[in-house]
């Protein structure tokens, strides 16, 4: 087809086909709001109330809501085709980064001292699974917009996911010490963090 | 900058509310932008050119079906160039791929049909089968699959890039496959076609031709 035709074909188009609108702010906090609640009460149904409060302390929790409203707020602009921030163009090189920090700490012996290699892949599990109910919603936002890098948005909605499942799962982990429980649930986020840059890169593409 | 900002913003704002000719101005002139930055990409790349109308016209659909991802508060030249550089940067990964794929000739070509004691029906199905496909891929695929001559020999006598050449052979090749699967039903469109006195498409000479592959 030539490309004349198909301008033709996108005119004629223009009042047949009214685009979906991309989710805006209203959209985005709602289910912010929605998806921390409905995490909270899956983790107490599946994994009981911490009775000494939550594991790394108020401070871990507060660390947590913020990391996963800053990721919110990033996607936010990232959900429409536009240039993107200095910090969101660098953050593929910033979640490799971290993944290598990950790993170099559970290899050396202080960082295995720290963060038991049993309880990450305790964490791995229950944070996981706590994060997929925030990952689906906050993926459904933005696959109706169009972001200009499928693995930035990616990656920012599992830091939103993963937040949010650290946030939760803060409350119920049995993990004694919170300086190794916020190790512990940190490195999971970062994980989670890249394996949502992943599975964004292929499912954000437009 | 500021002149195209202002046009682009009435066409668009005026297209929102139904006016057919000012999205017709404005997605002319967006392909006009589109065209020279992937044809300025493609040969930075080293890449055919004659993807350069591919890529516009990706641009345009998206454009098209995410128009309402750009907010009327703001200016719409950024965000056509995020939709152009994103488009035209998914293109130059696809294509490259393609080129990479194309890579190794030998392996490629050991992949057409074998000889055997069916051979002469096999080359008969290879000629057809060639015929059926566009002229600069026909070209290309004879050359290096049944001639035998390196990249850089065809490159040179069909007057285009090396990465043109690896382009069209690949594609000549995973057509062919295609083809290849699709045989029976070839073949019975073939008959269908002689018993309406139509000849079916064959391998002629002047198609092979330089001049027939710069059509």
């Amino acid at each position: 087809m030539k490309t004349d035709d198909l301008i033709t074909r996108l005119v004629d188009d223009l009042p047949h086909s009214p685009a979906v609108p991309a989710a805006g702010r209203k959209g985005f906090a709602i289910l912010a709001l929605s998806v921390i609640g409905t995490t909270i009460a899956l983790s107490a149904a599946l994994y009981g109330l911490r009775p000494s409060g939550p594991s790394g302390g108020g401070l871990g929790m507060l660390a947590w809501l913020a990391a996963a409203i800053t990721a919110v707020m990033l996607t936010i602009r990232m959900r429409v085709p536009e240039p993107a921030p200095m910090l969101i163009s660098r953050a593929p090189v910033l979640g490799l980064t971290l993944l290598l920090l990950v790993v170099a700490a559970l290899t050396h012996a202080e960082g295995k001292a720290l963060v038991e290699p049993s309880h990450l892949l305790h964490c791995l599990k229950t944070i996981g699974l706590l994060a997929v109910i925030p990952f689906l919603g906050v993926s459904l936002l933005i696959r109706r917009g169009a972001p200009s890098s499928p693995l930035a948005a990616g990656g920012l909605a599992g830091l939103f996911a993963g937040s949010v499942g650290a946030l939760a799962y803060s409350l119920s982990c049995p993990i004694g010490d919170p300086v190794s429980a916020f190790a512990a649930h940190a490195m999971t986020v970062v994980i989670i963090t890249g394996i949502g840059a992943v599975i964004g890169w292929r499912l954000f593409a437009w | 900058m500021e002149d195209r900002e202002c046009r682009w913003y009435a066409w668009m704002t005026a297209a929102r509310s139904g006016d057919k000719a000012s999205y017709n101005h404005f997605l002319t002139d967006v392909a006009d932008r589109v065209r020279r930055h992937a044809r300025r990409r493609l040969a930075r790349s080293g890449f055919p050119l004659d993807e350069v109308e591919d890529i516009v016209q990706e641009a345009l659909v998206a454009v098209h079906t995410k128009r309402e991802t750009w907010d009327p508060g703001r200016p719409i030249a950024p965000w056509v160039d995020a939709i152009i550089r994103y488009k035209t940067l998914d293109a130059l990964r696809r294509i490259g791929r393609e080129a990479a794929k194309a890579t190794n000739f030998d392996r490629a070509a050991e992949n057409l049909p074998a000889a055997g004691h069916e051979q002469s029906s096999d080359l008969a199905d290879l000629d057809r089968h060639i015929g059926a496909l566009p002229t600069r891929e026909q070209g290309v695929v004879a050359a290096l699959g049944l001639d035998g001559i390196s990249a850089a020999k065809c490159a040179e006598r069909f007057g285009i890039s090396e990465t043109a050449v690896r382009v069209a052979f690949h594609r000549g090749l995973a057509r062919l496959a295609r083809l290849a699967d699709t045989a029976p039903t070839q073949d019975r469109d073939a008959q269908d076609l002689r018993r309406k006195g139509l000849r079916p498409q064959r391998l002629s000479p002047q198609r092979l031709s330089p001049q027939g592959l710069n059509q």
